[in-house]
């Protein structure tokens, strides 16, 4: 009996089924354990930058409230679901608001590609997820399979969706990264320096929660038709420019620039329709020009929307100038406007369907701008008046962009002026009545556009000094209303998306974060020589076969002759 | 156990397996070492450590071949099988014999990484080059930690194949076919659009198992599936030897 029961053990059908049992128990466990370990985080980082691991400071920023008081991330994601549930309280009727809503990261592949395309920036997700679970989640869609899933986020900005990109969204907003973004590119090299992931995740979650949003200033003392104290005026012409800065992220304040300083968290200024000029004191620009000389030194972006009926801002328009833009005027200094009955909205010949500009710029942005472009009472605008000699010498092709006092000098220095839209060639400028310009198709006349400068700074990275660069930039508009309610709140036309997509033109995060990136080691050997590697490649190479040989010869001879 | 640990691990110098194993390993190892970092000029040892594990696709096939092989074809299997010694023990004798003779092999080829530490050294010396970071310790500590647990699997699964059959060539081809099968796998994925069947392949496969400590993060769940990998063939190679036994 003990003999029979022994042999189905071991090698009966029973042995069959402990076996099975075995690997089935195995995988089991090996399951649980990689669960347990995804769900927890439990990988250790061995890397000497620590790319795998999430800071507490960025746990703390997202998690904390901060010194001044300022809510954090999770604290306004609490605020949102208690006023998700107060609403759903008092209307019971009403589709319900989601009480649990959570940030979600969102990636653009399924998870095991995800992991394949980019492990750092994947894995930080995860510490995230693991860290605030009942706040942050991960969503993993194979945006190839269900483009659908990502249409709301093309149809309501203008930023760029490929496959490499992160959507961080909660409450209806939303921010779109690319997995670039997540690094510090060497400029000279175009190798990443700096591995950048957890200051931008905290950034794009300060900002979607609105703990902390991006600051946009509007000037008020040249007679604009912003309101000064904070709210809407519904009515005012200026609300839906405010309601799309919003829109895009950004907190907005007034500022009246002659008795305030801009403040240094701004990263945005506007000046819509003024109708009286900045004030520039002395010859060496006290007053409202240094103001902006400065904020503009400083990498900021500042925006001008002129109205034809405003007349000439020579301070204004002189600093333009300087930038690169100026106002198409005649002799008599009347401003060139623009019609075109041929392609205009609704038997309006004033407001004009546009052409976009084909630049570096332009190509990126008019990707994801599905709608037409309307310019109203639109003056022309031209390059500055050096810009434009300088430009006419060249005789270089006005579609693309030009630069502007640009030297040889490394790093080199100037500004970048890029045509954004165009008229088409059917359009007319005209000034006191008559038509002065027409468009052509190898000439057509600016309505829009920026000039950008580039700046230097240098930054100790360990012991080495690199240097940085930074950006500043200048949209001039021709008209104001671009962004009327007319063409902003419209579905039919792109001017939302454009203006959304140039505020975004102020810097590449949508919040300053207080988080130093991770340098990469500098892995390369800086000693050796060509001979040397091949000295020791051969030596290490032979040397282990000679040795083996050697002693296989000697072991086996002494069995032999034992 | 031990008397078999000793046995094995003798026998592997006593006739050419060993030197020639060790000969290679550490020929190849140091080629591809000195080519992926001296060569390309930097101590980054990432690339080394990926191709790696492709020549032990070729050589553990050649230590774990005739591991029982030989045996069934010497008909010296029958003494193995009525010794007093168990049969687990047996087989955690050889196992551990080879695994033995492959763990020497890999802290030898660590020697490859000295020209690295001189120059890191001249490097380090070098006022202009104050941020050069020579090799990474713990970088290689963890590809090395991966290395054994991959080597002690793919042993695993090569004894299991030798007990199998009696011809060595054949347990050597079959256990190439296997290893590479199982470290290649998830290699197929980008052809798949399934994301179940992805995630199991890359579950199974040795090569998506490894690629955490490539990176230089420790996965424990990776840890217990190569020791769990090794543990359930031996335990099969166990039961072939039991079923002999005993039938």
């Amino acid at each position: 009996m003990k003999t029979s029961t022994g042999r189905k053990i071991r090698y009966g059908g029973t042995s069959i089924a402990i076996v099975a049992l075995v690997i089935a128990a195995v995988i089991v466990l090996n399951a649980i354990v990689t669960l347990l370990t995804q769900k927890f985080m439990w990988y250790g980082d061995m890397t000497p930058e620590l790319k795998f691991t999430i800071t507490d400071e960025c746990f703390e920023l997202i998690g904390e409230e901060t010194d001044n008081g300022q809510n954090s991330a999770i604290e306004m994601v609490k605020k949102f679901r208690q006023e998700n549930a107060d609403y759903n309280k008092a209307n019971p009727t009403a589709e319900k608001k989601d009480e649990n809503e959570k940030i979600k990261i969102i990636f653009l592949y399924e998870e095991d590609i995800a992991a394949q395309t980019d492990g750092y920036i994947y894995n930080n997700a995860k510490e995230l997820q693991a860290k605030f679970p009942d706040y942050i989640e991960l969503e993993f869609t194979d945006a190839m399979k269900n483009p659908k899933r990502f249409e709301k986020y093309l149809s309501s900005n203008a930023d760029t969706i490929d496959f490499n990109s992160v959507i961080i969204e909660f409450g209806g907003t939303h921010k779109i990264d690319i997995f670039k973004n997540f690094y510090i590119f060497d400029n000279t090299q175009g190798k990443p320096y700096q591995y950048n992931a957890e200051r931008r995740f905290a950034a794009h979650i300060l900002a979607v929660t609105r703990a902390q949003m991006p600051l946009a200033c509007y000037t008020v003392n040249h007679r604009e038709s912003f309101p000064t104290a904070p709210g809407y005026d519904f009515q005012s012409v200026t609300y839906p420019f405010l309601r799309s800065l919003e829109e895009a992220g950004f907190e907005t304040r007034a500022i009246d620039l002659e008795k305030e300083e801009i403040p240094e968290e701004c990263k945005l200024l506007i000046t819509y329709n003024p109708r009286s000029d900045f004030i520039d004191t002395t010859f060496d620009r006290k007053g409202e020009l240094k103001k902006l000389d400065d904020f503009l030194s400083a990498g900021k972006s500042y925006m001008v929307f002129l109205d034809s009926s405003a007349g000439e801002l020579s301070n204004l328009e002189s600093f333009l100038d300087e930038w690169g833009l100026s106002i198409r005027r005649e002799s008599n200094r009347e401003p060139v406007v623009v019609k075109d009955s041929a392609n205009a909205v609704l038997g309006n010949s004033s407001a004009i369907f546009t052409d976009y500009a084909k630049n570096d710029l332009m190509n990126g942005w008019a990707e994801n701008i599905y709608d037409p472009v309307i310019f109203e009472n639109a003056m022309v605008i031209e390059y500055g008046k050096d810009y434009k000699e300088l430009f006419e010498t060249l005789g270089t092709d006005s579609t693309k962009s030009f630069s502007y006092g640009y030297n040889d000098s490394f790093p080199p220095q100037g500004r970048v002026v890029y045509p954004m839209f165009y008229t088409r060639d059917t359009a007319v400028g005209y000034a006191s009545g008559e038509d002065i310009v027409n468009s052509t198709a190898t000439d057509p006349l600016m309505l829009m556009a920026v000039s950008t400068q580039t700046f230097y700074t240098e930054e100790q990275i360990g012991n080495i000094t690199k240097t940085l660069p930074y950006s500043a930039s200048v949209v001039l508009c021709g008209t104001t209303e671009f962004a009327s309610a007319d063409y902003i709140f419209s579905d039919a036309y792109g001017n939302q998306n454009l203006l959304l997509s140039i505020s975004q033109i102020s810097g590449n995060e949508p919040i300053p974060v207080n988080l130093t990136p991770k340098d990469f080691a500098n892995y390369n050997i800086e000693s050796i020589s060509a001979r040397a590697a091949t000295i020791y490649t051969v030596v290490l190479t032979l040397a282990p076969i000679a040795i083996a040989s050697l002693a296989g010869v000697i072991v086996l001879v002494r069995r032999k002759n034992k | 156990m031990f008397a078999i640990y000793k046995k094995e691990l003798r026998s592997y110098f006593m006739n050419a397996v060993g030197y020639v194993y060790l000969g290679v390993f550490l020929a190849v190892s140091a080629l591809l070492c000195c080519y992926t970092t001296l060569g390309a000029g930097t101590y980054d040892t990432s690339t080394y450590f990926t191709f790696i594990p492709m020549i032990f696709i070729i050589l553990i096939p050649l230590l774990t071949m005739k591991i029982f092989s030989e045996e069934k074809k010497l008909r010296t299997e029958q003494l193995l099988l009525t010794s007093p010694v168990s049969i687990t023990g047996m087989v955690l004798g050889k196992f551990l014999a080879a695994f033995t003779l492959f763990a020497i092999g890999l802290v030898i080829s660590l020697t490859s990484f000295i020209p690295l530490c001189i120059y890191s050294g001249m490097d380090g010396l070098n006022d202009a080059f104050p941020d050069s970071i020579g090799p990474v310790a713990s970088i290689i500590f963890s590809n090395f930690l991966g290395l054994l647990l991959l080597g002690a699997a793919f042993i695993a699964v090569g004894m299991f194949i030798s007990s199998l059959t009696e011809n060595q060539l054949a347990a050597a081809v079959i256990t190439v076919v296997i290893i590479a099968t199982m470290l290649l796998l998830n290699l197929v994925n980008g052809f798949i659009e399934n994301y179940v069947v992805r995630f199991i392949l890359s579950w199974i496969s040795f090569l998506s198992r490894f690629a955490p400590f490539q990176s230089g993060q420790f996965d424990p769940s990776a840890l217990l599936y190569f020791v769990s990998t090794s543990g359930v063939f031996l335990f099969l190679t166990v039961r072939i030897y039991d079923k002999r036994r005993w039938s």
